[in-house]
């Protein structure tokens, strides 16, 4: 009997999730790595709960923890979360004062972080100086360009040695820095060896390394299961009886047992937002249709709260506020709720599964990704 | 905790262009003034607007004097505030309909007309475009053009030009309290019926008591609210016709020239680049809802959007990043069309309801504010200062003292040319003091606000010159947040900074960056498309992330 070979559209956390549990299940994994999504945003914050399995699957790509942790973040917030990158500090792992570098750089103010922190938490919080910018170039770059230059080995005893000056004006328990601990991986350990302090970076929304060094962990872990991958960005998914068409924007098709979509909500582009009046300016009456529609022809259906759209009441389409604000008593916008409609099995027709962001209903969270990814991945290969 | 009467001449209720106008002229004249604003300076009307200090071309027919008073005092407002204003050249193209070469004819003849006064305002002479030259100047204009004309207009930052009159005024004695609301006012019989006025800081709760001579209503659409704070003046006797207007704000210049357009009820609108945006406006509808908190709806934004897309239809492509709502405070008149009502102003002298020494100014625009002002400045000053007379012509605003080279700024301070260039556009020769705080600190050069930009220097120099005390007024003054990102890439930082300079708990400069940003995403629904839609989502995800899952 030959092996199944199972299609996964989208490579963020939930489309990883989904080839690396398929690849586990036995099945022939090809993975159509798109163009940016929400995963390469990523904050690094792990925020919902995992099973085992998830767990164990995600633990292949060698880039998070799953445990309950303290992180620090750059909007001065202290919070709790349910895993984490790894570079990220733990605040719950360490007792007594914490130093907060202060770095040369603009966008990074280590004082305002410092009192900030300290209003919620009595453990003090210090602000000192930490020589980490060398010179006016690196002044003008960005997070992510400095968490580049750390994968450095050298670079990286050399900010230890700057830190270790420091601790050494004061008695600290943790060291919490900029998020610049590695952008092909988290060095964050490395580095605590080195000072002999637990060091770990502070959280930021989305213009951190953590999406970097997650696409890094991807492609190795990915590599090292000798899954293929192709960048690509998917224009059709069609299924007969027998199998599964997917036909690809440079022209490749690939056929498949089954088809996994992770291609990602809103933020990445999966579903696109599409205004009634943008029909307005050429028919009228336009037609009737709904306002959200996947990136590509796919045999699934696109919906809300459990249901598939109805035909708007108005010729100009649905009311923009009421898909980008909250409404009273609502959790998540509708820009958070659309989503391919699928079954207990995330099942969204015959071969064609779906998980991460791309589904109605989830939450828009790393965690939902990894706990969908690997549900669908295990169906499909089943 | 009340504190001793402090005694002015005038009390000025109201920060708007009307409120700092006569503010500063009396201050001028050498008057005790304080004013007081409930929200921020600019908050109401005067912010919202469509940002123009235009010549009054729509009354040349029917009372071309208040055209030429327009045209005059456009240029006193160059001559006052060189640096404020820029020019934006208006683009008015005909169809070609059964008429349209008549049409194209009598337009032409009535900007002749206006071209006489154009040289008031330092603005050039109309244009006669054919079909041809019109495509050529505007190549997204749509359909078949009978021809069009060009003509010329100014340009103004409304938040600017209320902060320099409050400053101005300020400068010259006055003493300025911004959010803070006045719940009383009353003649006290035993003190020579002064006018006494309790307020209270809204921030600190702070109570402040005043005691003046005379007192002026300027708070716009607020009027009768105001009048219903004391017991001897009428509410009916300043009654306004609240009107809401929206513009639709754009993320880049997405026109050469100001167009005008028909919306489908036959009411003038009009897309117009201004300053580095374009924006799309506006609406006059009755408005009945709470003026301290007035936000566009998708109705009003599609029947812009819709109205701009028969001439020009590109806009329905281009990425709204926004919109802005205000309410003019219009005379009140019943049963007239909103679009029909005037945008002239009145005083009101409440002496004839028994309250001498109290008046109200109603009505006004931006383009006549100064006049306005005059007017009222010269009523009060027959009284407390005969011999005085209005300055606020010929004095320079805080800024137009001189021209400053914004390049050779630039080359100084060792920051970008642009970021220099925008200083200087909104604080003129007062740039340097600006920049003054990059040479003194490293971390004034940091670039806050990267869509402008907005440097670390302009925020703090918000707060500490120009009474910004919440993210809010940082915005509004300097522009921070108004770009594509919406605020999530410098609402944070900027209440990092309100907190560390005004000394408050950084939970309170987070909490201020938080509700900006949830305002900011209450203007900015309306008017999504599709881009936008995919930025609201990375918005709401970089909020989750910051404050976790348990909000």
């Amino acid at each position: 009997m030959s092996e199944r070979h199972v299609v996964v559209v989208g490579g963020g956390a939930a489309g990883a999730a989904a080839a690396l549990a398929a690849h586990a299940s036995g099945a022939r994994v090809t993975v159509v790595l798109g163009k940016t999504g929400a995963t390469s945003l990523t904050s690094g914050a792990i925020d919902g709960e995992l099973d085992d399995d998830a767990k164990s699957i995600a633990s292949a790509l060698d880039l998070w923890t799953f445990e309950r942790a303290k992180i620090a973040t750059s909007a001065g917030t202290l919070r709790a979360t349910h895993g984490r990158d790894r570079a990220l500090a733990d605040l719950d792992a360490s007792k007594g004062a914490v130093l907060v570098a202060r770095v040369a750089h603009p966008a990074w103010d280590a004082r305002a972080l410092a009192a900030s922190y300290a209003e919620t938490d009595a453990r003090g919080f210090v602000a000192d100086d930490v020589a980490l910018v060398v010179n006016e170039a690196e002044r003008a770059m960005r997070h992510a360009e400095l968490a580049a230059l750390h994968d450095d080995p050298a670079r990286l005893a050399v900010a230890a040695d700057r830190i270790k000056q420091a601790l050494a004006r004061g008695t600290y328990g943790a060291v919490l820095l900029p998020p610049w601990l590695g952008a092909r991986g988290a060095h964050a350990s490395e580095l605590s060896a080195l000072v002999g302090v637990p060091c770990g970076e502070v959280l930021v929304a989305f213009d951190g390394p953590a999406g970097l060094r997650f696409e890094h962990a991807r492609d190795r872990s990915l590599q090292h299961a000798r899954i293929s991958t192709l960048k690509s960005r998917v224009k059709r998914v069609a299924q007969t009886d027998a199998a599964c068409a997917v036909d690809l924007d440079d022209g490749a098709a690939l056929e498949a047992d089954a088809v996994v979509l992770a291609t990602g909500g809103v933020l990445a582009g999966g579903i696109a937002y599409t205004p009634g009046e943008a029909a307005f300016a050429r028919a009228m009456p336009p037609p009737s249709r709904a306002p959200f529609a996947l990136g590509y022809d796919a045999p699934v259906t696109l919906g809300h709260d459990g249901h598939a759209f109805v035909v708007p009441g108005s010729v100009f389409g649905v009311a923009p506020e009421s898909i980008a604000l909250r409404a009273p008593g609502e959790r998540d916008t509708l820009l958070e709720r659309v989503g391919v409609l699928v079954d207990s099995r995330l099942r969204a027709s015959d071969r064609v599964f779906a998980c991460g962001d791309a589904l109605e209903g989830h939450a828009r969270t790393i965690a939902s990704a990894i706990a969908t990814g690997v549900a669908a991945g295990r169906a499909a290969a089943a | 905790m009340e504190r001793p009467h402090e005694h002015y001449d005038v009390a000025v209720i109201g920060g708007g262009v009307n409120g700092t106008g006569v503010a500063r002229d009396l201050a001028l004249r050498g008057l005790r003034v304080i004013l007081f604003e409930r929200n921020d300076l600019a908050f109401g009307a005067s912010g919202n607007s469509s940002g123009m200090i235009h010549g009054g071309v729509r009354y040349l027919e029917t009372n071309p004097s208040v055209t030429e008073t327009s045209c005059r005092d456009s240029g006193y407002i160059q001559q006052i505030a060189p640096f404020l204003l820029f020019r934006i050249p208006f683009l008015m193209p005909v169809s070609d309909g059964k008429k349209g070469r008549v049409l194209v004819e009598l337009i032409d003849a009535y900007f002749r007309a206006y071209d006489n006064y154009q040289p008031l305002k330092h603005s050039e002479p109309h244009t006669r475009l054919s079909e041809s030259d019109l495509r050529k100047l505007e190549p997204g204009l749509a359909g078949k053009n009978a021809g069009g004309v060009t003509f010329d207009e100014w340009g103004v930052d409304g938040v600017r030009l209320c902060v320099l009159n409050a400053l101005d005024a300020e400068e010259h004695g006055a003493k300025i309290h911004t959010h803070t609301t006045v719940e009383k006012f009353a003649r006290d019989p035993s003190q020579d019926d002064d006018w006494v006025l309790d307020a209270r800081d809204l921030i600190t709760e702070r109570r402040v008591r005043a005691r003046a001579r005379v007192v002026v209503n300027a708070t716009g659409a607020w009027s009768p609210i105001t009048a219903s704070l004391t017991t001897t003046i009428a509410p009916k006797s300043v009654r306004v016709r609240p009107g809401k207007g929206i513009h639709v704000v754009y993320d880049r210049r997405v026109s050469n020239y100001a167009v005008l357009a028909e919306a489908i009820d036959g009411r003038q609108i009009f897309v117009m680049p201004w300053q580095n945006v374009s924006i799309v406006g506006t609406t006059d509808d009755d408005y009945f809802g709470s003026l301290d908190e007035v936000v566009s709806t998708s109705e009003e934004v599609r029947y812009l959007v819709q109205g701009i897309a028969r001439v020009f239809p590109a806009i329905r492509a281009a990425r709204a990043i926004g919109t802005y709502a205000g309410v003019r405070p219009t005379l009140y008149e019943y049963g007239k069309l909103e679009d029909s009502l005037s945008r002239e102003h009145e005083i009101v002298d409440h002496a004839s309801e028994g309250s001498p020494n109290a008046f109200s100014m109603i009505g006004g625009k931006l383009a006549s504010f100064r006049l306005f002002a005059q007017e009222m400045s010269d009523r009060i000053a027959r009284d407390l200062a005969p011999s005085s007379i209005c300055t606020t012509h010929t004095t320079k605003l805080p800024g137009g003292e001189r021209h400053v080279d914004a390049m050779a700024l630039a080359e100084r301070f060792a920051i970008t040319p642009v970021a220099a260039r925008r200083i200087v556009f909104r604080h003129g020769a007062r740039a340097e003091n600006v920049l003054a705080r990059v040479a003194r600190e490293d971390e004034a050069r940091e670039v806050v606000c990267p869509c402008e930009p907005v440097l670390g220097a302009e925020v703090v120099h918000a707060i500490h010159a120009e009474h910004a005390r919440t993210v809010d007024d940082v915005a509004r003054r300097t522009r921070l947040g108004f770009g594509a990102c919406g605020g999530m890439r410098c609402a944070n930082r900027c209440g990092q900074i309100v907190a560390r300079e005004l000394d408050l708990p950084p939970s309170v400069g987070r909490s201020q960056a938080a509700r900006f940003l949830v305002h900011q995403a209450k203007m900015r629904a309306p008017a999504l498309g599709p881009e936008q839609a995919r930025q609201e989502a990375l918005a709401i995800a970089a909020m989750r992330a910051a404050i976790g899952d348990d909000e």
